[in-house]
């Protein structure tokens, strides 16, 4: 009996042992710098001012309506919290969804642009719209075109991230009644396959009218309007200029896929007052080893194109940043299944 | 029920489990090679990676079919369940990339779920492995007396 205990503990040893190896490998940072430095403020530190308990790690940052932070749940869509950002008072939302075509998801976004709320799906595709105060949507008679990623950016107006007629991903305006939709220009720039080296996020402020788009895995972004008609290309601080990713297709399902995986430069951002904060992957030569344990934050001045400084968002209890938002002197950050409200001074001082 | 009804049952399953793993990775190479090349542990092990996992599953089964090597079969079967289980863990350690970069909660429930599933037959095959060592012991101690 101990000698079978033996060999099987033999077993285990040596089948986590070639994981832990392989895991080990893998954490390693790649030696060398990256060739960029950061700027930090003493006064840019963040001071926790309360905490909220979500229970559940399924929530999105779905959008900001002023000072009330809007939280979308991947697994139960219809399901959502509003944040007050000034004093985390937080209120349930429960959608009702009118739906008589039973139109069946894949993977449903909430958006918000005050007083409306949108339930999208671009691979249905399906947009539901509603009333915040009225918590019910319906399907828009209209049928919009596939879309890979949509921000509302007025009454019935949205800019979809979409397939053009070359098969690549461009930015475009989608109106719903009646339907249109079209690229008017070529804001996306293709560097690898068109489609997974252009992805990124999509800002917009409608009281500056200015449409932000930050590339995942290129150190640019692009300023815009919702009309697209003025358009100026921006850099962030690291060196990365051309998209680190490979793409491979699977010709038993027609798909195209990452077939390694993607070095994302700007990971996460947000956009408020003119100012773009990114959340990067990239260490900077002047950062400590602490750089792993926090998430860093470097804020851009999208109307001159300066970089003015960056700062960090804490790990807490152990969980990874998972999604940020500023309002005024407020910054929100969302974790596994906390959110905390911090207070965030520096902006007011550039 | 007897103990050696009992182990052709624990082989039985785990070479059903082990043939259908191998089957359908190698009826889709393609496709198995791009998602070992999409995690953060094997994307430099790409080539090797996606024909030795399916390679040593075949040797496992049939190892774990031919009763003189059962015994290395349920150790081996052991071994690998205990390698899945490290890599499920570790790679939820790399949370950034989970590979198939679909939707990211979907997927941690899948990775929860394969966990418990490989605990079982890891259990299935740590079973076996003490039965067939402690018949084989019986069996030797018979013979010598």
């Amino acid at each position: 009996m101990r000698k079978a205990a033996l060999w099987l503990g033999l077993a285990f040893i040596l089948g986590t042992g070639i994981v832990l190896g392989l895991a080990l490998r893998a954490g390693e940072k790649p030696e060398g710098s990256n060739g960029f430095r950061r700027i930090f403020r003493t006064e840019a530190v963040l001071q926790p001012i309360d905490t909220l308990n979500l229970k559940y790690d399924s929530y999105y940052i779905a959008g900001r309506a002023r000072q009330t932070l809007y939280l979308g749940n991947i697994v139960a869509p219809r399901h959502a919290f509003a944040v007050n950002i000034q004093g985390l008072d937080t209120q349930r939302i429960e959608f009702k969804l009118n739906n008589p075509e039973g139109v069946k998801f894949t993977s449903v976004d909430l958006r918000v642009d005050s007083p409306y709320f949108y339930l999208v799906d671009g691979s249905v595709p399906a947009i539901f719209e509603g009333k915040l105060n009225e918590k019910q949507a319906a399907q828009s008679l209209s049928r919009p075109p596939y879309f890979l990623e949509l921000a509302p950016v007025g009454s019935n107006s949205f800019v979809i991230r979409s397939l053009d007629s070359h098969g690549e991903a461009q930015l475009g305006k989608l109106r719903l009644k009646p339907l249109s939709a079209d690229f008017p220009r070529r804001l996306l720039e293709k560097q690898i396959d068109g489609v997974f080296c252009t992805e990124g996020m999509i800002h917009f402020d409608k009281g500056a009218n200015r449409l932000v788009y930050v590339y995942f895995y290129r150190n640019q972004y692009i300023v815009t309007d919702s009309s697209f008609s003025a358009i100026r290309r921006f850099d962030t601080i690291d060196t990365n200029s051309v998209a680190k990713i490979h793409v491979s297709e699977i010709h038993s399902s027609h798909t195209r896929t990452f077939s390694a995986p993607p070095i994302s430069t700007n990971r996460r951002s947000d956009f408020y007052n003119g100012y773009l904060f990114v959340n990067s992957s990239l260490m900077a030569d002047n950062e400590m080893p602490e750089f792993a344990k926090a998430s860093v934050v470097d804020v851009y001045n999208t109307s001159s194109a300066n970089y003015e400084f960056s700062f960090y968002i804490p790990e807490y209890n152990g969980g990874k940043l998972r999604g940020f938002s500023v309002y005024a002197d407020r910054l929100i950050a969302l974790y596994e299944r906390y959110l905390i409200l911090y207070e965030f001074t520096p902006l007011t001082k550039l | 029920m007897k103990k050696s009804t009992i182990i052709e049952i624990f082989a039985f399953s785990l070479i059903l489990l082990f043939v259908y793993a191998a089957f359908s990775k190698v009826l889709d190479l393609e496709k198995f090679r791009i998602q070992i090349g999409q995690s953060p542990l094997l994307t430099k092990l790409q080539s090797s990676v996606s024909i030795v996992i399916p390679l040593v599953e075949i040797v496992c089964s049939m190892m774990l079919a031919i009763p003189k090597y059962r015994l290395v079969g349920f150790a081996l079967a052991f071994g690998l369940m205990s390698m899945f289980n490290a890599y499920i863990i570790s790679i939820l350690q790399f949370s950034e990339h989970i590979p198939c970069a679909c939707g990211g909660v979907l997927q941690f429930l899948g990775w929860k779920r394969h966990l418990l599933f490989n605990c079982f037959f890891g259990g299935v095959a740590a079973a076996g492995f003490v039965l067939v060592h402690s018949l084989t012991r019986q069996h030797l101690s018979e013979k010598k007396t």
